[in-house]
């Protein structure tokens, strides 16, 4: 939807698709894969709209699939970006070790490690350095923030470092 | 890098480690150590909530106990690690000790222990309390260790207003902050009957000594490596911000009383108190040493002088002789 409000929104548009490293808590390891649309607002500023899919996985805990969208503003400075969005998606999380049920005559029985679906409400900052013909391609950082929500009756917040590449394919 | 290997083999690598499933709630349980011994320890941790089993391992008493027994380091349900989307109030005393019985079912059924011990720390005191005497459960250990261990809410909470009241006066004439110990006395006299989801009378006992009494001693002896639990364990945010622990999500635990159920304790128990523990204050050792049905003689009632409520981080080579003399004893 956000995509769709940029594409037909006044302004040049770029596509982009890119790819990265995504990391709970920084060192429990993932990957992440982005489609954007970029519409240019005036010389400097841009409204993005971007999708993720991706997935990490923390050990002795979960591993979780996520697809989220996100829209945010990103201003440009030469060669550098930044930006911040805020984004909604939901997550499928798995238990990563044997889950054990224990029944009522006390006997043992294997059960299964995934959760329920979660929404996945997120906060993203971040900058990157463009470069390559007519500046089409970028290398970026972006920490993020993210809800995995119900938990415990309330939500778990997540703390992610993302640092990836992104390269234009259209104008 | 070798130092990073050596870390990630210990919270992430080393044991077993796998998940209770229980009523929605997914709770992570940590056998670790000297799994071949065939003697099993499993803690139970305080809170209930803003808490986890995992934290035992912190403490040199509980590494040090590895090297002889398996010990068994589980979050109960919304406490530490534990996952899922339970509704808090589906909590309940009952329900904890319920987990428990499926914990030690489970345990028993994967490593067919040839001992097992059961030890809790502060709130884990009322869980391994009530638990022993439901049923018949406590044929199912070899011994309890209640390691500052409450048991009745009323109890402790009258307890903890003398530890506060006998210190406060002589605090306040050599403070240069009376106004803040004025206010505790104020509180009191709003509040003469507090309970165990009123969270100032903890904060108040804290600020006079109650829970660590010699802080630059407790430093010395428990070191907690915060960048590896953060970056290279099963810890997640959730020990720190998802855990419910607003009053409106734990008044199920005001009222708690399991003084019933220690009658009925008949398995040998070792209780480890501190003397200056305004938490869980001293009183309440005597009254559980008086109440268990256990005979005398196997009733070891031990007091850590100049200790808080910890004594496995003030005194953790002392609580870990203590508890290696106890289970050498009836394993």
């Amino acid at each position: 939807m956000f995509t769709l409000f940029i594409s037909t929104s006044q302004g040049q548009t770029k596509q982009a698709f890119g790819a990265g490293y995504f990391g709970e808590l920084v060192t429990y390891k993932g990957f992440v894969f982005e489609y954007e649309v970029e519409r240019m607002q005036s010389k400097n500023i841009a409204l993005v709209s971007r999708s993720n899919l991706g997935f990490y996985k923390h050990p002795r805990s979960h591993s979780a699939w996520f697809i989220d969208q996100h829209l945010g503003l990103r201003r440009y400075a030469g060669a550098f970006y930044f930006e911040s969005a805020v984004g909604l998606g939901v997550m499928a999380s798995r238990l990563n070790e044997p889950v054990y049920e224990v029944n009522d005559k006390g006997e043992i029985e294997e059960s299964g490690k995934w959760l329920n679906p979660d929404f996945m409400p997120s906060v993203t900052i971040g900058m990157g350095y463009q470069f390559g013909a007519e500046q089409s391609s970028a290398l970026w950082v972006r920490p993020k923030i993210f809800w995995q929500y119900p938990y415990n009756a309330i939500a778990l917040p997540h703390l992610a470092l993302q640092i990836g590449f992104t390269h234009q394919i259209s104008k | 890098m070798a130092l990073l290997a050596c870390n990630k083999e210990e919270w992430l690598e080393s044991g077993d480690y796998f998940f209770l499933d229980h009523k929605g709630a997914k709770m992570p349980v940590w056998v670790n150590g000297n799994i071949e011994s065939g003697v099993f320890i499993i803690t139970n941790h305080g809170g209930p909530m803003a808490n986890s089993g995992h934290d035992f391992r912190t403490s040199i008493t509980f590494r040090e106990l590895e090297k002889d027994y398996a010990i068994v380091y589980w979050d109960q349900r919304m406490s530490g690690m534990s996952q899922g989307d339970i509704e808090a109030s589906t909590l309940s005393v009952e329900q904890i000790i319920e987990d428990l019985h499926r914990l030690t079912l489970l345990i028993k059924d994967k490593y067919n222990p040839k001992s097992m011990f059961l030890s809790g720390h502060s709130w884990g005191g009322v869980l391994t309390g009530g638990y022993l005497g439901t049923d018949d459960y406590q044929q199912n250990y070899d011994g309890w260790i209640d390691i500052a261990g409450s048991i009745q809410d009323e109890f402790e909470t009258v307890a903890k207003k003398e530890y506060i009241m006998a210190r406060i006066d002589t605090t306040m004439l050599k403070s240069k902050d009376p106004g803040f110990w004025q206010y505790i006395l104020d509180w009191y006299n709003e509040n003469p009957s507090p309970v165990d989801s009123d969270w100032e009378p903890y904060t108040y006992a804290g600020s006079l000594g109650g829970y660590v009494y010699d802080y630059e001693m407790y430093l010395d002896s428990t070191h907690i490596p915060y960048s590896e639990l953060v970056f290279s364990s099963p810890y997640s945010l959730a020990f720190y911000w998802a855990q419910p622990t607003h009053p409106k999500y734990n008044t199920w635990i005001d009222h708690y009383d399991v003084i019933e159920e220690v009658k009925r304790i008949e398995i040998p128990s070792l209780l480890l108190f501190g003397e200056f523990d305004g938490a869980v204050p001293l009183p309440v050792a005597y009254l559980v040493e008086d109440l268990v049905a256990t005979d005398s003689n196997q009733v070891y009632l031990r007091v850590f002088e100049k200790c808080g409520h910890g004594p496995h981080n003030e005194y953790p080579i002392e609580t870990k002789n203590y508890i290696k003399t106890f289970i050498e004893t009836y394993k």
